[in-house]
């Protein structure tokens, strides 16, 4: 009965070991990314990477389309996607006509997630107890 | 203190966007950039389905970060005073638009439209006074950020007459969208004092901001089905 008990003991403990050896290898991933994409903005804010001076969205000269896309390299349908909505839609653009040039519509969790408080952009929004 | 907030219920609106033409008549704004724009959805499956309707408009949330992304590139166009309106400035607004993709309620509109009399034929009172002679929120200009200023022209009467009690009262001192509700779908005023028609509202419906996650806290509050979103 003992030994039974001990092979049983072994069997979890082995199992719980590989599980937390899954979870290392995923996490120093993420972080290390999140840790680039960081660099990488303070580098902008201190200007030691050049993003141009024109202050607008203009997806080829303005600097909200070369910080995010050019040199965060965040992808388009991170932001922007098709013709379907999702939960997180623009309210106001919902029943509006499709801008000729806006390849779709504009995600807000994808902001949220770095300009939240704590995140690695410029803080914009507030903490929320919901996020 | 005084903090103005809207309550908009939307059990009881039922889209006659009475107050949107309220708006555009009052502020007149030209139609590819809506101060106040009507949603609308269905809810439910046949044959138990209704339609729900609600207006959607600047949000004059107490940390905006249009506000915020606007003062971080040094424009300081946008400005939140201290009755807790978000105001545009729009000889300072470059209209580089940041604003827009940072609002999560994508409420500023960059007009790029000049303005348009609503009769081709014959200008309407408004329309006959000189820019120059209207209220500096009513000088419009293209390609400067445009949104709903709660009628600031009209709150700022009350303050100026000393009756900032006044404001969502007396219909001079109210915005128009909430004046001409049918249904009294709309409230405005002072949800800073205990005993206000809005402050009751909140409470007895229930009343909540949209996209809390957000942490803006908005000064809009809706009555939706269910409570909170």
């Amino acid at each position: 009965m003992k030994l039974l008990g001990l092979i049983l003991l072994s069997c979890m403990l082995t199992t719980a070991f590989a599980e937390q050896q899954g979870t290392q290898q995923i996490r120093p991933e993420k972080e290390l990314k999140t840790m680039n994409l960081a660099r990488i903005a303070e580098q902008i804010r201190n200007g030691k990477i050049d993003v141009g001076k024109d202050y607008s969205t203009n997806f080829k000269t303005g600097r909200f389309h070369i910080i995010h896309a050019d040199k965060l390299l965040i992808d388009c349908n991170n932001c922007h996607f098709g013709k379907d909505y999702k939960d997180d839609y623009q309210i106001m653009s919902k029943h509006k006509p499709m801008p000729d040039k806006m390849p779709g519509r504009l995600q807000r969790s994808v902001c949220l997630g770095c300009h939240g408080e704590g995140g690695i952009g410029t803080h914009l929004y507030g903490r929320s107890a919901k996020w | 203190m005084t903090k103005l907030v809207r309550v908009i219920d939307m059990e009881r609106c039922m889209g006659c966007r009475s107050c949107i033409a309220a708006c555009h008549m009052e502020n007149h704004y030209t139609p590819g950039s809506p101060w106040n724009e009507m949603v609308e959805y269905e809810n439910g499956s046949y044959p138990d389905v209704r339609t729900i309707f609600g207006t959607m408009a600047c949000m004059h949330c107490e940390d905006p970060p249009c506000q915020k992304i606007c003062d971080e590139i040094d424009v300081h166009a946008i400005s939140k005073n201290e009755y807790g309106v978000v105001t545009v400035d729009y000889d300072k607004c470059t209209g580089c638009g940041y604003c827009a993709p940072v609002c999560p309620y994508g409420v500023p509109q960059i007009n790029k439209e000049p303005p348009q009399a609503l009769y081709p034929e014959q200008q309407t009172p408004y329309e006959a006074i000189p820019s120059a002679q209207r209220h500096p929120l009513h000088q419009k200009k293209n390609n400067v950020m445009e949104k709903c200023t709660f009628c600031w022209h009209k709150l700022e009467k009350a303050i100026t007459a000393g009756e900032p009690e006044l404001i969502g009262k007396k219909p001079e001192y109210t915005p128009s969208c909430d004046l001409v509700c049918p249904v009294n779908a709309r409230l405005f005023g002072d949800i800073d004092q205990p005993d206000s028609e809005v402050s009751a509202y909140i409470g007895k419906k229930k009343a909540a901001q949209l996209k809390k996650q957000a942490g803006t806290n908005p000064q809009v509050y809706y009555v939706v089905r269910g409570g909170d979103f």
